[in-house]
């Protein structure tokens, strides 16, 4: 290696962007070379120094929680754009489904008479099995948001039940 | 990209991107402000993140542009006392809390660099960012921002050696 092309790899070196073949070569050079390695040394000396003038870390803790706040994850996960109608439209299509099928529902209450249970599914006919299940399935679809979405759905199904009923 | 991920990765970049942005002339407030903001938009925008380049790169390059927006529109309200150039004034709170002499002279010499080889220093130095990665950011092939690399250390040798011989 001549002295020029160590001149060349030392601050490579410095920056940590030699293989081992290259440093392993400089390092036998600047061991044959004063020159070389009195450069090698006041460069290696003004790295550490630029190194040590690095500010002192901010009030990471605090920093954090400002992001934490900020990043909140969404309503809804985010799909590819052709599904990310998928979920309002299961949704949909389960109320419908729930409004289609009610009056059947509704005799269901009534042979098993009619009374209002302590759980809210039965008052929109569904037995506790059938809500525990459906509410189980759009969790496992949708997570947890998908279940407060799916729960607002029953709830405005009761209340308009209800106001039927009344 | 999910939040935990994010996380992470925030924790991994975070001490880099923060002394880069001193370095670019910053005080810590505004550095620390710059910062939160290149972690804010890079969440709300990670869907557009495509991994042509690494996270650290795209980063650094949303950083660098809320910097230069912050820089002109400092040029078109100007309060006073504001270096046009964006450099780290007589001011600079980092300088001032440095002790010794030779580090002040280290931080003169960096602000004497003309501008692209200040940015590759600080980039190499404070960001810690490979030659390919330099060259994404600062929009350049990777055979020049080495070469604006070498040419500031070499020449911050220089201003530093002339310091001293004085």
């Amino acid at each position: 290696m001549r002295c020029e092309d160590a001149q060349r790899l030392i601050p490579d070196m410095m920056a940590g962007e030699l293989s081992f073949r290259e440093r392993l070569s400089l390092k036998g050079h600047l061991w044959r070379c004063p020159s070389c390695r009195r450069q090698y040394e006041g460069m290696k000396g003004l790295w550490r120094e630029l190194k040590a003038l690095s500010p002192k870390a901010p009030p990471w803790g605090e920093i954090d929680e400002w992001l934490k706040e900020r990043i909140k994850p969404p309503m809804f996960p985010s799909f590819p754009l052709p599904w990310r109608w998928a979920v309002p439209a299961a949704i949909a299509l389960a109320a419908l489904l729930m409004v289609v099928t009610l009056p059947q529902r509704m005799k269901v209450v009534k042979v098993s008479g009619g009374v209002k249970e302590e759980s809210a599914y039965s008052l929109t006919s569904f037995s506790r099995e059938e809500g525990e299940e459906i509410e189980e399935t759009l969790l496992d679809l949708y997570g947890e948001y998908g279940r407060v979405e799916g729960m607002g759905i029953w709830e405005e199904l009761i209340s308009e039940w209800e106001t039927e009923t009344a | 990209m999910d939040r935990k991920s994010f996380s992470q990765l925030v924790r991994r970049y975070r001490g880099p991107l923060f002394s880069f942005l001193v370095h670019l002339g910053n005080d810590e407030e505004e550095a620390a402000d710059l910062m939160q903001g290149a972690f804010l938009r890079a969440w709300e925008r990670r869907e557009t993140f495509r991994g042509e380049s690494t996270f650290k790169t795209w980063l650094f390059e949303i950083a660098l542009n809320l910097w230069r927006n912050r820089l002109r529109e400092e040029r078109r309200h100007p309060e006073g006392g504001d270096d046009p150039e964006g450099l780290p004034s007589s001011s600079d709170p980092l300088a001032d809390t440095l002790a010794s002499e030779r580090r002040e002279i280290l931080l003169e010499g960096i602000r004497r660099l003309p501008e692209r080889q200040r940015m590759a220093l600080i980039l190499k130095v404070y960001g810690e960012l490979k030659y390919t990665e330099m060259a994404e950011v600062m929009k350049c092939s990777v055979g020049a921002a080495k070469a604006h690399f070498h040419h500031a250390f070499y020449q911050l040798k220089k201003i530093v050696e002339e310091r001293d011989e004085m």
